[in-house]
Order: structure tokens, then C-alpha cells, then sequence
């Protein structure tokens, strides 16, 4: 099984994802030791199929499904999504074809953020897709970022008067400081750190939200603006006539200068237009994520507004589908999506899968233990051990004929809800998972193989064909090609 | 940590050789919450003789670990409210305090959990935590404690236990780690073993080795054992009874064969048909069962499945249909059981207006929207 080699690969034209020669491997010391995760691996999906991915946990499935998906990018090897490889793409031009490749992970709860709403969670692969296409306006992006810096230099001005105070405050008991002239910078901080520390916490507080409130609505932006720019000059002017120090005359010109420039960038004609096309964009956000709730089961009107605790493990995972269908992706990688599930939760979540498979034209990479599951949803199944494929094939015909023993060992270790079969008399797979920091030489099932022979520790086999798209890499396969 | 008591078992006057070694009669668990009162156990009852095994097989929320741990003694909360009887060999130890339950901790009833890394201790040696009780309840020395430990996990397949003894639980995967948490609860030779998924965190291939592992020491040992799981594929082949739990109460309890071949229940005939098989053809439609598990807070009236049941009639949302036996062992709690003369005439009522009963969709989706079938992508996909 451990079978390098691409005679299962179809050939390129046909199809839409395929991996070449995949090799992970992560350090785990200085001396150059390393986990061999994925070692040589190659698959294909057709547009439309669903490639189901089996073995125990070690095996190395998930890592495939994360080399896939360029996270972290795999150590060496290729993967084809539709004739560009992912494996080149860096930064900016690798982001552009994200959003037809998508993940459904294995624990729904956690990965959904507790403190965000369930609309704002589907919502924003959406934003984040619409920013990187359409960037807002030079207008608004000058206001916000004025208003970002504004409220950052508050806020960092704030904390130095926190310090300052504090010390100010604690070292003249430590040290009986009076002769040191501490008290002097005291003096100072207590006439501008008052007013210093006014500012930072009222408006810095209030600009950081108008910051993120400002993306849009523009009636409330602008006259949470001008009220800033109109009590900064105020200020301004008092500090002027004489009331307060130098220091707070240099802060009120700074922050007019600051707030009243944002305000005339909102007032701009172009940045009204393009406030207005945000919120159309925004609306449309909404009827999306609407939409796809209601695909994957969930009521909208009741689902958005809440956070993710407030739903049972399965509506979770409906969740989390809905986020990755968002985008109207190409491609799903599924990791194990219903392992954390129920029995009768797993159904609904796997006819679900079927179902928006259908409704969206998806191809799906299915990654599971269980044998059973795989075989539901799969149209080509191929089993992992220790980072290697050991055989691949259409799943009726692997189920009813397995050619590789440790695919015959998985499928006599699932419990068949049937109490005529005695199953402690069945063959269980002895022993455990080796290393792989330091994989068995030739195959590298041999040490659990129940047909190992001399071979096999010499020799790598190579995958084959052992019948119509059945390709199994053993020397000694338990079904002969027909 | 616990010293040395002055009593070990209880006393055996006290024992009744012929009564069953756990007799659980109506047993109630409950907790007070904020949101009112949670009936996580509702009155259940069954009777476990020595040597044998019975498997509580439900959906999360249905009450099955906390019957387990009812039954161990480990649910003693202020905010608990414990009721009925649990009898072991004649006692009734259903009021017995955590001091009391410790004399039958190990030494008669032990139990194994789900997730093994958080079941042990991950700042104690295997050999302190497999010893810890050796010494507690059979008085061994330190060095006899050693070598029984030694002797158990070789006798839970672990190669190289001396060595073991000195790692810590993260050195070892999880079936290992599972495979120590069984030599722990068989450490002082229990006559009542309580499993409560022990395999769930496990891969298929080490749960496999699992169940058999815990299958060769209940014959080896004559060990009454407590099998909870989720997957009616696990307790098929390994137990002689089941007991179907939902919401808290036993909905339907028979010998093994019995219940897999004459489902009575609704609920168990709905939970056989969303398990994929593997003697399915692929892209078989499951049989989802469609909406949640009742809230125990507040169970609808009736039948706590109605809302959920393809069967569904008028009478089950008003009256609870009590736990009754039709054939001798075989119980059910369904006013319309599957394979009787009223079911059958609802099946065929709903033949004519509805898609086949159990294949209710998930409530949800409205499958007659998907008109997409698997061969046209096939054909587009140029298969």
C-alpha cells in the first residue's frame, strides 16, 4: 500500500481537480527528522463527482484535503484546479481563485466564532470577496482611514496617559519622590493628561466605531462627524482664548484637522454614490445569505440574528455549509464532516450534502474513516495508509471486491447493525499506525499486512490496475486482474 | 487522596446470592436548572444478571450516560434529585454517598469513559494511575501492585508494559490509551463494568480491537457489562439485551435477536434506517429522521417521539403510551408498533398520500425542488 505511482489518474482533459506527486512533510526536530504526512500521493476528481478519502486517523487524509486547499502549501507536488496549478499561485492571485474551492470541517461548533451573528458568518466570505474586487472609493477610503488613524493616535494617547499616571502616582510613595522632581512631570501630565485622556476615551472610543458604522450608513456618519468636528473646534477655540495648556491646543488643532477633513470627504458627491452602491451591495449580501440558509434548511428570519450556541451540533454543520456554498464554489473539501454527529443527524447532514451537490454543481472531496459513509456518498473511493494511496476504486466495486488487504481489514472493523454476525470472530486489524517520522521501507502496511512476504519490505509497489478504474498498489492483491 | 478504609466491600450478609447483580427499578435523574427542572433519567427500569451484557443505545440528550453514571453513584450534585432504586447483588445503593459508593467503586462496579486523554491524568505515570487502586482496595504492596499492573496491560494488548508503566498518557495513541483505561477498570476484578462509549473517539480498525478486547475479558472474567453507545452497529454483535433510550426513558427493551428482528418502535425502526450500510449501493438515500430530540425541560405532551414519528396519530400527542410487553422480554412504548395491525393500516394510509413513512425528508428541505439526479452530471461529467 504503499503504493506510489499514477496509473489511476485519468487523463488531464477530464478533470477539474487533480494532484500530482503530493508530498507533505512537517520538521519535528533540528536534526532534519520529519513527519512524512503525505508521501507521493496523486488523485483527480472529475467536475461533478464526489472522491471519497478513507483511512485511519494518521493516515494523512486531511492533510491531503489541506495541501489541496494550499493550507499550508504542500512540500512538494502539484495540484491542477482547472488547468492553472495552485501550487505557483502566491498572495493576491491564489486569493482570486479561492472562492471555488471551499472547506466543511470536521467539528461544526468550533468552527463557527461564538461571538458572531450566523448572518455575519455566512455573510463574510461574501464581504471579504466584494472588497477584493471592488475596493471602495479613493473618497471613503480617505475618510475612513482618517478616522482610523484619528481614533488609533486617541486611543494610543489614552493608554500613555494610563502609564503615566500610574507612575506618576505610585512612585512618589515608593521612593518619597518630592526631591526627585517627579512631581513636576506630574504637574504637567495632570494639565494635559486631562484633557489628553478626555479625548482618547470619548472619541476615540466613538470614532473607532463610526470607523466600522460608516461603511454603510451615510445620514448617521455624517452628522456623528460634524458633531466631532464641531465640539473639536469648540475646543479648539477655548484652548485658544487661554483655557488649558499648550498641549491641549496642539490636540484640538490636530483632531479638527482630523475630523473636519473626514467630514468633508463624506460630503463629497462621489462618495454619496459610492455609500449608496455599498449599500445595494450589501442588500444583495443579505438576499444571498438568505437564500442559502433556507437551502441548507434553516429559517433565515430566525437563524440570522442569532449566534452559533444557540443551535444543536447538525444545524451547526448546516451552518457551516451555508458558509462554504456562499461563494458558489467549484469545489468542496469536506474533512469529516458528520464524525462529530449523531447517527440520525449524520443522515440529514449527508442527504443535505446530496442534495446541495445537485443544486449548486459541486464536486466533492469527501474525507472520512467511516467506510460506510464514504461508500454513501462516494462515486470513487480512495483509500489512505500512512500518507499513501492503497487503492482506488469505484465504491460498489471496492466494497464488494477489495483488492488491497488493508481496505479488506477496514471494512471487516465496521459494525454491522446485525446481530446474526458474531463480530468478535471477525479478523480485527492487530497492532498500530507506525511512525511516520520513520515509515516501514517498501510497503508500509507490511507490519499489520497479514500477507506480508520478503517482498514487500524490499520493494515499493507500484499502484495498478487490477479490473475496470479498480487500481490497487500491492504486490500480492487479493482480487487478480480480471 | 484517599487513605486505606477500614471496610472493603460491603458486608457479605448483607449480599443476596440470588439476586440479580443489578436491578435498576424506575430510576429517576434530574437536574435543577435555571430553565426549570431537566428529567434527564425518567423511571427506568431493567435488571442485569453476572456475565451478562446489556447495551442503552440512544442519540445524545437521550439520558443514556446519565443513567450509566446514575448507576455508578458519580451524579451527587447538590442540584441532583435522585429517585427509585438501584439494587447490586439485593442492596440498594441508590442513596449511598460518595464514601459508600467508594467501597464499590473498582473493587465490584468500575466503568470506562469516552475520551480516553481526559479520562487519565496527564501528570501521572501509567503505572501510578493503574497501581493507585491495586493498593487501595486489594492491599498490595507496592511491588505486587507493580507486577499485577504489569500483568494487566500485557492482558489489554499492550506490547512492551513495563515500559509503559512509566510513560505518561500523551506517549500513547488513543487506542492505547483506551486499552489503559480498561486495565484500570478491570484492575481489581469487577463483577459490573460500565462502558459508556468507549469507542466513539476511536478509529473503526481500533474500535474493533477494542470491543473485542472488552468481549474476551468479560467471558475471561464472568463480567456483567453496561454497553452505552450511540451506533446500533456496535451493540448488535455484542450484547445479549438492548435498551433503547429516548428523552430520558427506555422506549423499547428486548433480547438482541429480538429487537433486530422485530423492531416494535418507531423511533429504533427510524435510528436502524439513517445508519449507512455498507451492503448499500452508493448514493442510497438515507432515512433521516427529521427535527431534534425533545427538550427535557419541558417533553411535549404524549409520546415523546410524536413530533418526530413518521406514525404519528392524534392519540400519541395527547396520551403517553405507557412501556408495555407484547412478546415475553420484548418492550415497547408506542400506542401504533411497528408490525401491528393499527401501524399497518397507518402505513397504508400514508402509502396512498405520502412518500414511504421513514423516508420523511429532514422537515426541512422540500426534495421535490432537487430535480438534478446524479446521471446527469454523470453524463456532463463525460463518465
Amino acid at each position: 500500500m504503499a503504493g506510489s505511482g499514477d496509473a489511476h489518474l485519468r487523463p488531464q482533459s477530464g478533470t477539474l481537480l487533480r494532484a500530482e506527486n503530493l508530498v507533505v512533510e512537517f520538521p519535528v526536530d533540528r536534526k532534519g527528522a520529519k513527519v512524512h504526512a503525505v508521501s507521493d500521493i496523486s488523485l483527480d476528481v472529475r467536475p461533478g463527482e464526489t472522491l471519497g478519502l478513507v483511512g485511519e486517523s494518521g493516515c494523512g487524509k486531511s492533510t491531503t484535503g489541506k495541501a489541496i486547499m494550499q493550507l499550508p502549501k504542500p512540500t512538494s507536488g502539484g495540484v491542477l484546479y482547472d488547468g492553472t496549478d495552485l501550487t505557483k499561485l502566491e498572495g493576491s492571485t491564489l486569493r482570486k481563485v479561492r472562492p471555488d474551492l471551499q472547506m466543511i470541517f470536521q467539528d461544526p461548533i468550533s468552527s463557527l466564532n461564538p461571538r458572531r451573528r450566523v448572518g455575519d458568518i455566512v455573510a463574510e466570505p461574501l464581504r471579504i470577496w466584494a472588497s477584493e474586487q471592488n475596493p471602495p472609493s479613493a473618497t471613503v477610503s480617505v475618510a475612513e482611514r482618517l478616522l482610523r488613524v484619528w481614533s488609533l493616535a486617541s486611543l494610543a494617547g489614552m493608554a500613555t496617559v494610563v502609564v503615566l499616571w500610574l507612575v506618576g502616582a505610585v512612585i512618589p510613595y515608593l521612593a518619597n519622590a518630592e526631591d526627585a522632581g517627579i512631581t513636576g512631570a506630574w504637574d504637567w501630565i495632570s494639565s494635559t493628561g486631562g484633557s489628553l485622556m478626555f479625548n482618547g476615551l470619548v472619541f476615540g472610543s466613538m470614532a473607532w466605531g463610526l470607523a466600522n458604522v460608516v461603511r454603510d450608513r451615510l445620514a448617521i456618519a455624517r452628522r456623528v462627524v460634524a458633531l466631532f468636528a464641531a465640539v473639536n473646534v469648540v475646543l479648539l477655540a477655548l484652548a485658544l482664548s487661554g483655557v488649558g495648556s499648550d498641549g491641549s491646543k496642539l490636540l484640538w488643532a490636530a483632531g479638527s484637522l482630523f475630523t473636519v477633513a473626514a467630514l468633508v470627504t463624506t460630503l463629497l458627491p462621489g462618495s454619496s454614490q459610492d455609500f449608496s452602491s455599498m449599500v445595494a451591495v450589501r442588500a444583495e449580501h443579505d438576499q444571498t445569505v438568505r437564500r442559502v440558509l433556507n437551502d441548507v434548511g434553516l429559517d433565515p428570519d430566525t437563524a440570522m440574528a442569532r449566534r452559533p450556541h444557540e443551535f444543536s451540533g447538525g444545524q451547526c454543520q448546516r451552518i457551516c455549509i451555508a458558509r462554504a456554498l456562499v461563494l458558489d464554489p467549484k469545489v468542496i473539501i469536506c474533512d469529516e464532516p458528520v464524525s462529530a454527529l449523531d447517527v440520525s443527524v449524520q443522515a440529514q447532514i449527508l442527504n443535505l450534502l446530496q442534495d446541495m451537490k445537485a443544486r449548486y454543481d459541486l464536486t466533492l472531496v469527501f474525507i472520512a474513516h467511516d467506510l460506510a459513509v464514504v461508500k454513501n456518498v462516494s462515486d470513487r473511493v480512495a483509500v489512505m495508509y500512512l500518507g499513501k494511496v492503497c487503492e482506488v476504486a469505484d465504491p460498489d466495486d471496492l466494497y464488494a471486491r477489495p483488492a488491497h488487504p488493508y481496505t479488506s481489514a477496514l471494512l471487516a472493523s465496521i459494525p454491522v447493525p446485525d446481530p446474526s454476525i458474531r463480530q468478535d470472530e471477525m479478523t480485527a486489524l492487530t497492532g498500530e499506525l507506525p511512525s511516520p517520522v520513520d515509515p516501514p521501507s517498501g510497503c508500509r502496511f507490511r507490519t499489520r499486512c497479514p500477507q506480508a512476504q520478503d517482498l514487500c519490505a524490499a520493494e515499493e509497489p507500484v499502484i495498478r490496475s487490477v479490473g475496470d478504474g479498480h487500481y490497487v498498489a500491492c504486490h500480492f492483491p487479493l482480487v487478480t486482474s480480471a | 487522596m484517599i487513605r486505606r478504609s477500614a471496610t472493603k466491600t460491603i458486608p457479605t450478609a448483607a449480599r443476596d446470592p440470588k439476586a440479580p447483580l443489578l436491578e435498576v427499578v424506575d430510576l429517576r435523574t434530574q437536574f435543577r436548572t435555571p430553565r426549570g427542572l431537566v428529567r434527564a433519567v425518567d423511571g427506568v427500569s431493567f435488571t442485569l444478571d453476572r456475565g451478562r451484557t446489556i447495551g442503552i443505545v440512544g442519540e445524545s440528550g437521550s439520558g443514556k450516560t446519565v443513567l450509566s453514571r446514575s448507576i455508578m453513584g458519580l451524579l451527587q450534585g447538590k442540584n441532583t434529585i435522585r429517585s427509585g432504586h438501584i439494587y447490586y447483588e439485593g442492596n440498594d445503593i441508590i442513596d449511598n454517598n460518595a464514601d459508600d459508593m467508594r467501597h464499590l467503586w473498582g473493587s465490584e462496579m468500575s466503568m470506562v469513559f469516552q475520551d480516553p486523554m481526559t479520562s487519565l491524568n496527564p501528570v501521572v505515570r501509567i503505572g501510578r494511575q493503574i497501581t493507585e487502586s491495586l493498593q487501595l482496595h486489594l492491599d498490595m504492596s507496592r511491588d505486587q501492585a507493580t507486577e499485577t499492573g504489569i500483568a494487566l496491560l500485557s492482558s489489554v494488548g499492550i506490547p512492551e508494559p513495563s515500559q509503559r508503566m512509566r510513560e505518561y498518557p500523551h506517549q500513547l495513541s488513543g487506542g492505547m490509551r483506551q486499552r489503559v483505561t480498561i486495565a484500570i477498570a478491570l484492575a481489581c476484578g469487577p463483577k459490573l463494568l460500565m462502558a459508556d462509549e468507549p469507542t466513539t473517539a476511536l478509529d473503526v480498525t481500533v474500535q474493533a480491537q477494542i470491543l473485542n478486547l472488552l468481549a474476551d475479558q468479560q467471558a475471561e472474567r464472568h463480567m456483567a457489562m453496561v454497553l452505552v453507545t450511540h451506533d446500533l452497529g456496535v451493540v448488535a454483535g455484542r450484547t445479549d439485551e438492548i435498551a433503547v433510550m429516548y428523552g430520558g426513558k427506555v422506549v423499547e427493551q428486548a433480547p438482541t435477536a429480538d429487537l433486530f428482528g422485530a423492531v416494535r418502535m418507531p423511533y429504533t425502526e427510524a435510528l436502524l434506517g439513517s445508519i449507512p450500510k455498507i451492503a448499500d449501493p452508493s448514493h442510497t438515500r438515507l432515512l433521516a429522521i427529521g427535527g431534534r430530540p425533545p427538550d427535557l425541560v419541558a417533553p411535549p405532551p404524549g409520546c415523546n417521539f410524536a413530533p418526530r414519528c413518521p406514525y404519528v396519530q392524534p392519540k400519541c400527542l395527547q396520551e403517553e403510551p405507557p412501556l408495555v410487553e407484547t412478546t415475553p422480554g420484548h418492550l415497547h412504548r408506542c400506542w401504533y408498533p411497528v408490525g401491528s395491525q393499527a401501524n399497518l393500516e397507518i402505513r397504508e394510509r400514508l402509502g396512498d398520500a405520502a412518500p414511504p413513512p421513514a423516508a420523511a425528508p429532514d422537515g426541512i428541505l422540500d426534495d421535490a425542488d432537487i430535480t438534478i439526479d446524479s446521471a446527469a452530471w454523470r453524463e456532463t461529467g463525460g463518465l
